[in-house]
């Protein structure tokens, strides 16, 4: 019964979708307000509908609903109560779902928060995310329907992919869809303005908190992936360049474009066609990563939904969406001029060489994520394009856009009077020298050039960016929560980069073969097994080992890493055992059993692996932190500020 | 083509036939771990370096270091025997290319007909150049034209006036007045 309830609630969550999209997109057109007024009550039915769905698939996993198909293909009557639950995005239908589900709470706090907004521009905006999730339920209805029956029932599932049965799979995937979908918002205020014909710096000021919202979200999300990928062996460690993890890293590039061009649209009302532009290729990004991903026609290790038969719907989706989008920014964009100058060491040149810079980067992102696809479509053989390629591909805008913030933040607007700050600038380059040199030569050893410029670029950033909030602090004056939260992300950012100039070349890996009672040194580490034992485990049985870890004849540890056999799938399965110890990850994993008590196990030793987490949550809490700026909130200043647009619109129309 | 690719391109297909049991083993990335060690650690590093560029040509993009398949254990133990018999990265990485095609190299060679993949970053870069001289150049002579108060207070202002500042490139009143912002304020305060 549930599942059918289930179906229902989410053919009315379609068709209240598509009320959504027609009232909130013609209501305007046609200057009909009972239209504009039926939008918000479309959205509440949307979301109850879909939290109702929702809700009946979990119930359907939770009450072992065998007969359910999603549910026998991806559960298991021994699969523990958390597991069950978050199976719901375990494979393509749920996380679909969840898709469509994080759009309507989306949409709802859209809705929520624009009621001071002019109800045409809000209206059309909620019209637009009607039309998106208007056309991902019907993709979900029409070819991954989660409620279809088993005729007859299954008597047990076929389980929950072992691997994906970890909490990583309770986080990642929802925070990340949230940063995802978040971009469509973005996308639906470009898409409003563009109908509306208006996109000044009050349309910026309201777009910014949804970018900057989702921006952050979009970064904890794929931090969460890339922690997971890291403990987790055969993923190719945190950050490997499969497309997965492409596919979300080039929304985020834009995303991250998108909201340093939107400050300038704001202050300055410039660069107006362009952060349009950026808003519209963020979640088109997004859709294509969706694309790439869901339909197979890229290969990764991440895909545990891909399915070609789905590609072409996705396919036909995408290009009505983004070809709608383009065609009215072809349209719109010609018409935007602006007349705002500014000299060259202003602010704005920052920002705009920060902006060419990300959108080089993620050019250059997608075109080694599609060039397999180019190749085999142009027929000249196949080609793999991996991590050797990415990586100095990648350098080649990061390093500038690295080097141009340090210096951009202290650059004023309009007229660039950098001979001000050019003592701090010294100062803190000096200082970052110094750290970068200190770090090299005492801490770790063995020389690297990029490690070298990294640690100086991470660390001039951090030292560069706090310069002015501590003498704001110091001369006691406010500091915005805006400006708070842009310093934090960019602390964030140099803590990251540090971590990952150290993380990358001074990482120790080996592969050992221990019998009980041998240790071997790996990193000046000594790694000793003591034994192992078999353990069972809700739905597996596991061999447990025992490995101390000692330096220089002083116990720092114990680790339990397992290698595990999951029965239902007789799929195999690692646990790594970490120990953490002042940043520096001590990792070890169990192997094979290679006969006579010895068992292959690979031994690594990360410094700093902590801070390439911790700089990126730090680059979101910044995210969050901005987020509530006064600004923001939508009062009485700008009903206010409406006023002399409104009148300035005229003028124009004039 | 050969049998890389097609091996590739069959397990897709069985994926795509929707056989959910063989779905499922091919999503399963079991996890090579390999003690065997080189004789002296340049080989080691080396032999590490080669393995991270090839890829698993039955695998779901994963290298050949990190593949748990069989094929892959075998063209390792033969990568082993080309560097034990002095060969040089470049002979191997030849000798790999002769038998699975370019397929197996993550990083694409540097030919004529992946140029614009390689040359790619660079073009972009230089048209990034170009592009952000001349939007400057053009927006610097604008400066001293257009009468937009400089707004330096980005920093500074703890509460940015609601409306001059909120219209930015149409304000209507070209020069700052002194007493405006601290009326302004004082409004705020009240």
């Amino acid at each position: 019964m549930l599942p059918e309830l289930g179906q229902f609630a989410l053919i009315l969550a379609m068709l209240l979708a598509f009320l959504q999209a027609v009232f909130g997109i013609a209501g305007p057109a046609l200057k009909r307000d009972r239209w504009i007024a039926a939008t918000v009550p479309a959205v509440a039915g949307q979301f109850v509908m879909m939290a109702t769905a929702v809700g009946c698939l979990v119930a359907s996993f939770v009450n072992f609903d065998f007969s359910v198909r999603y549910v026998a293909e991806n559960s298991n009557s021994a699969l523990p109560l958390f597991y069950r639950v978050t199976a719901l995005w375990g494979a393509h239908e749920g996380s679909m779902l969840l898709w469509t589900l994080i759009l309507a709470c989306w949409t709802v706090a859209v809705a929520f928060c624009t009621t001071r907004l002019p109800k045409q521009f809000s209206a059309r905006v909620l019209g637009v995310l009607g039309f998106i999730s208007f056309g991902f339920l019907l993709f979900t209805l029409i070819t991954s329907n989660p409620f279809l029956r088993l005729e007859p029932p299954a008597p047990d599932g076929i389980d929950l992919n072992p691997l994906l049965q970890d909490p990583g799979l309770a986080s990642h995937p929802p925070v990340l869809y949230t940063g995802y979908v978040g971009l469509a918002v973005a996308f639906a205020f470009a898409c409003a303005a563009m109908l509306e014909g208006r996109t000044d710096p009050v349309w910026a000021r309201w777009t910014r908190p949804w970018a900057i919202g989702a921006w952050a979200f979009l970064t904890c999300g794929i931090t969460l992936g890339s922690w997971w990928s890291y403990y987790t062996l055969g993923w190719g460690g945190y950050w490997a360049w499969d497309p997965v993890e492409n596919a979300s890293f080039m929304p985020w590039l834009v995303g991250t474009a998108l909201i340093h061009s939107l400050a300038v649209t704001e202050k300055r009302g410039l660069f107006k066609s362009w952060t349009l532009l950026l808003a519209l290729v963020g979640f088109s990004l997004s859709l294509i990563g969706t694309f790439l991903v869901r339909s197979g026609v890229l290969v990764s290790v991440h895909s545990f939904a891909a399915d070609p038969s789905r590609g072409n719907a996705i396919l036909v989706f995408l290009c009505i969406a983004i070809g709608c989008a383009l065609a009215l920014y072809a349209w719109r964009a010609p018409a935007l001029k602006s007349s705002g100058g500014f000299e060259l060491t202003s602010r704005e040149s920052f920002l705009l060489f920060n902006n060419i810079l990300l959108v080089i980067a993620a050019a250059t992102v997608f075109a080694g994520t599609i060039a397999p696809l180019i190749a085999g479509a142009v027929g000249v053989g196949a080609l793999s394009v991996g991590a050797p390629y990415f990586r100095p591909t990648f350098l080649l805008p990061m390093l500038p856009l690295l080097a141009l913030l340090s210096i951009g933040i202290h650059a004023n607007w309009k007229r660039g009077r950098l001979s001000a700050s050019r003592r701090a600038l010294l100062v803190t380059l000096g200082l970052a020298c110094a750290v970068a040199l200190a770090v090299v030569t005492g801490v770790y050893a063995g020389r690297h050039f990029l490690a070298v410029v990294g640690l100086v670029l991470g660390a001039w950033i951090i030292l560069s960016s706090a310069v002015d909030p501590i003498d704001r602090v110091r001369r006691k004056l406010t500091l915005s929560r805006g400006v708070l939260g842009m310093t934090l992300a960019h602390v964030g950012l140099g803590i990251a980069v540090i971590a990952l100039s150290v993380v990358e070349p001074y990482t120790v890996e080996r592969d050992i073969a221990l019998a009980n009672g041998q240790s071997a040194n790996v990193g000046g580490y000594d790694f000793r097994l003591i034994g192992t034992r078999d353990v069972d485990g809700p739905n597996y049985s596991a061999t447990r080992a025992e490995v101390i870890v000692s330096r220089n004849g002083r116990t720092i540890t114990t680790l339990y890493p397992e290698k595990r056999e999951y029965w239902v799938r007789q799929q195999e399965g690692t646990k790594a055992g970490i120990k953490n110890e002042y940043g520096t990850d001590l990792f070890v994993a169990l192997g094979d059993d290679l006969g006579a008590g010895r068992w292959s196990m690979r031994a690594q030793i990360r410094p700093m692996i902590t801070f390439l987490w911790l700089g990126p949550v730090l680059m979101a809490l910044g995210g969050f932190c901005a987020l509530t700026d006064r600004r923001y909130r939508l009062g009485r200043s700008t009903a206010e500020a409406l006023e002399p647009l409104a009148a300035g619109a005229k003028e124009r129309a004039a | 083509m050969t049998r890389g690719p097609r091996v590739a391109r069959a397990r897709l297909l069985a994926a795509g036939a929707g056989s959910l049991l063989a779905l499922a083993l091919l999503c399963a990335p079991a996890y090579a771990i390999d003690p065997a060690q080189m004789p002296t650690p340049q080989l080691e590093a080396r032999y590490l370096t080669l393995t991270h560029e090839f890829r698993c040509p039955v695998c779901q993009n994963e290298t050949l270091a990190d593949s748990d398949e069989p094929v892959a254990g075998e063209i390792r133990a033969q990568i082993r025997k080309l560097l034990l018999a002095g060969k040089s990265d470049r002979e191997v990485r030849d000798y790999m290319v002769s038998r699975y095609t370019e397929f197996i190299l993550f990083k694409p060679e540097y030919s004529l007909r992946n140029a614009w993949l390689w040359l790619a970053p660079l073009v972009l870069l230089a048209i990034g150049i170009l592009v952000a001289s001349r939007i400057i150049r053009a927006r610097s002579m604008l400066v001293d034209q257009d009468g937009e108060p400089v707004d330096d207070d980005l920093i500074l202002e703890p509460e940015p006036p609601p409306a001059s500042d909120a219209i930015g490139g149409s304000r209507a009143d070209p020069i700052v007045d002194p007493r405006a912002r601290p009326a302004v304020k004082s409004a705020s305060a009240r």
